[in-house]
């Protein structure tokens, strides 16, 4: 299928995105396709009151912790069954494309568990600083929570997020092809207060990072990183950790593949070696085409993808449409994002929405008019380093298609005649 | 705009610069902050329990025999790491897998991916059995270690391990690992106009491809309506005798109806060999070729091919509505196979 032809708006649009008035009357025009014209409007009778204005409402106490209204039960984490052989060494998606901003909401930042979700009472759970240590210490959460402490919004994201793409589209879903990945205010104390606390040793050159549950999470992490802007936290987004996110303290290790940010962590321990545990070794490591495997490949690359449209949230029909998604580094922030409509021929800046911060999701924005014809949605994203984000023609040319982790190439989102979005790939 | 009388100003400004001392004081960050207690030997001594990989370090005493160890994995492992390490289901493939690393279809496996031995000692210790992690003794951790590396072909039968021993093994993909990796291995150009000279779609499997999990029959607007809603069993007095369906007693649906459907419909494709054209493998490893399997996937079954139509793919077997039928009554029985 060559869209050579069909696919060259930007010849018809103006660099904000918007129509001529010659052209507007002939989009208009053409309305033989299935898609539901923006003008033709809401066909509801008019209630002269709106509804919830006759009767008294719930109490103010009704929930004592809210819930979203029913209306919005479809917003959900979401698993896709097939993917693992146990749902507790699993993985539960975030449903971003009905997300706005670029904050997760705490009940649906997804969930990675390699032995399912433990539930710790914070009294009995202590935290122990050892090995290459002058004093190896133990903490309550009482204790930990009388360090100084710091909040910052990060993103987390799962390195297999995407992994099912390298090889062809299978998943016909935003949420199933880019969902392992939140973004939350993080608070707890830096970890080199504590580091400096336990008195690390100079020879120390590795810490283990070790969890509560029951696959005894362990990951190393070179103590370089752990000095720069690790934390030891125990709430997000303002409220104490949910159990799926490492209740009552995890690690936070901002930028770097989710795996390392340690759940329900019990011990950090030092040493001059790093571990080769399982979990750096057999796994979250990129097998190559030539059979070699990139081992510690722990920055998250600068990645970004349109959530709306989306397989999930197809065409509302023809006409004005704002392009939204979202992109983020693991090396810092977000410089530029450039969306194309005809699959990667041409490209246009979007508009950034503030807070752009380190290490941290961005929200981005372009204003497109859409004809009704076939259209290849793309973004790119581009971080402070100067790294651009790559089509995955250029990261398979470097990592072949069985590399599992890491996969942040642009995505292409078909938006068809009718309406309705799929996930393809394209040359 | 409010003014102080002139004389007043000094005596202003040394309340304030001794205001500001003594808070200054109050805010300020200790170098030193004394919280946490420290860690007695015996406290670290009981979570001191990793082992280093690269090293062995960590290691403890004790040893253990390839042939314990198979009696071990036999009774505790196999149930999803197959008799042999072929893993069942999707569970991880324990033995194998040489020479595949740069084929399509890589199997990492201990013997063709891991590169340190003591990392199967470690793992297992703190993680396996998945079901009773930390309950095997150091001497079964040998055991099973010992096993597993025998199924590689990695010791001999007669072995027995320890940690000088378990720490001695080289590993076939021990330099199969290329670290750290700080600089981007992947550098792309942002051009913006006329990029290349084409477009085409390479893949555009994911809309009929049909393994993208579907809503159908668990959206969660569906539970909240059953259950908010008046339900058969809430209220039972006001329910008429028997009247919940979930009552009325079904059929008995026998295995032998159940086996020709799924050969039929899903082994063709969903078995060790498969006979459709085109398979060279089972998708996603998932086998409905023998009634162990059949029954152990049952509730994937139920899911992919009753509850929604995922399976089988574009009904590419005319799997029929009756056939769907049954085979979730069957499931709902308890899936039996004798």
């Amino acid at each position: 299928m060559n869209h050579d032809e069909q696919n060259n708006p930007p010849k018809k649009i103006g660099r904000l995105g918007f129509l001529t008035k010659g052209a507007t009357t002939i989009a208009g025009a053409a309305l033989a396709s299935a898609v539901p014209a923006a003008a033709a409007g809401d066909t509801n009778p008019f209630a002269p009151r709106s509804p919830g204005m006759d009767e008294l409402g719930e109490t103010v106490i009704a929930h004592p912790y809210g819930m979203p209204i029913k209306y919005e039960a479809s917003v959900i984490r979401r698993n896709v069954p097939f993917l693992t052989a146990t749902e507790e060494s699993s993985v539960s998606f975030t449903p971003l494309q009905d997300l706005d901003g670029i904050i997760t909401p705490n009940g649906l930042c997804f969930v990675r568990d390699h032995g399912g979700t433990p539930i710790i009472d914070p009294a009995e759970h202590r935290l122990m600083i050892d090995g290459l240590v002058d004093r190896p210490l133990v903490f309550t959460m009482e204790e930990l929570k009388r360090y100084p402490s710091e909040s910052h919004i990060h993103f987390t994201e799962c390195p297999a997020n995407g992994g099912m793409e390298w090889r062809g589209a299978q998943l016909q879903s935003l949420q199933f092809t880019h969902g392992m990945v939140h973004c939350c205010e993080w608070t707890g104390v830096k970890l080199s207060v504590l580091m400096k606390e336990a008195g690390v040793k100079p020879q120390a050159k590795w810490m283990l990072a070790e969890g509560a549950d029951a696959a005894a999470m362990t990951r190393s992490i070179p103590v370089w990183k752990a000095l720069d802007d690790v934390m030891v936290v125990w709430s997000q987004n303002g409220e104490r950790l949910r159990a799926s996110n490492g209740y009552p303290v995890r690690l936070i290790v901002p930028g770097w593949q989710g795996n390392v940010n340690v759940k329900w962590l019990r011990r950090l321990k030092f040493g001059e070696e790093p571990w080769m545990t399982r979990e750096e070794t057999s796994k979250y490591t990129d097998l190559l085409a030539d059979g070699k495997a990139r081992q510690f490949a722990w920055i998250i690359e600068t990645k970004s993808v349109i959530t709306s449209p989306c397989p999930e949230n197809p065409m509302k029909g023809k006409g004005f449409t704002e392009v939204t998604g979202l992109a983020w580094s693991g090396r810092g922030k977000i410089k530029r994002v450039d969306v194309s409509t005809d699959g990667g021929i041409n490209w246009h800046p979007a508009k950034l929405q503030e807070p752009i911060l380190s290490k941290c999701l961005t929200r981005f924005r372009f204003p497109w008019e859409w004809h009704g014809t076939d259209a290849l949605l793309q973004s790119r994203a581009v971080d402070e380093t100067g790294y651009v984000q790559p089509t995955l023609t250029q990261l398979r040319a470097v990592r072949g298609t069985n590399a599992i982790y890491n996969d942040n190439a642009i995505q292409t989102w078909h938006v068809n005649p009718d309406g309705k979005v799929d996930n393809v790939q394209v040359s | 705009m409010f003014k102080f009388p002139k004389a007043t100003i000094p005596l202003l400004l040394v309340v304030a610069l001794a205001g500001a001392f003594v808070i200054a004081d109050a805010q300020s960050y200790p170098s030193h902050y004394g919280f946490g207690t420290p860690a007695t030997v015996a406290q670290q001594k009981a979570w001191n329990d990793d082992v280093n990989g690269l090293t062995g370090a960590g290691l403890p005493p004790g040893h253990g025999s390839v042939a314990d160890g198979q009696n071990l994995y036999e009774a505790k492992c196999a149930v999803c790491h197959g008799d042999f390490g072929e893993g069942e289901n999707r569970y991880p493939v324990l033995a194998g897998g040489n020479g595949t690393l740069t084929s399509a279809r890589p199997v990492k496996t201990v013997g063709s991916y891991w590169p340190y031995a003591p990392t199967l000692y470690d793992y297992i210790r703190r993680a396996m059995p998945f079901n009773a992690p930390g309950s095997l003794t150091n001497d079964q951790v040998y055991a099973i270690s010992a096993y597993v590396l025998n199924l590689n072909n990695l010791v001999p039968a007669n072995a027995v391990l320890d940690a000088k021993t378990l720490a001695a093994i080289k590993m076939p993909n021990r330099n199969g690992f290329i670290n750290e990796h700080l600089k981007p291995d992947v550098h792309a150009v942002a051009c913006m106009t006329n990029c290349k000279k084409s477009v085409t779609i390479t893949s555009n499997l994911a809309r009929t491809l049909g393994i993208t999990p579907n809503e159908t029959g668990s959206t969660p607007d569906e539970r909240i309506i059953t259950g908010s809603g008046p339900s058969a069993d809430a209220g039972s007095s006001a329910a008429p005798a028997g009247g919940s369906a979930k009552h009325v007693a079904s059929a008995p649906v026998a295995f032998s109806q159940i086996e020709p459907i799924v050969a039929q419909r899903c082994a063709v494709c969903h078995a060790a060999h498969p006979t459709e054209a085109g398979f060279s493998s089972a998708p996603m490893g998932i086998m409905l070729d023998t009634p162990a399997r059949i029954a152990a996937l049952a509730s994937r079954i139920k899911q992919q091919a009753v509850t929604s139509h995922t399976m089988p793919i574009g009904n590419m077997t005319g799997m029929t509505d009756n056939e769907r039928a049954l085979l979730g009554k069957w499931i709902d029985q308890g899936a039996k196979i004798h």
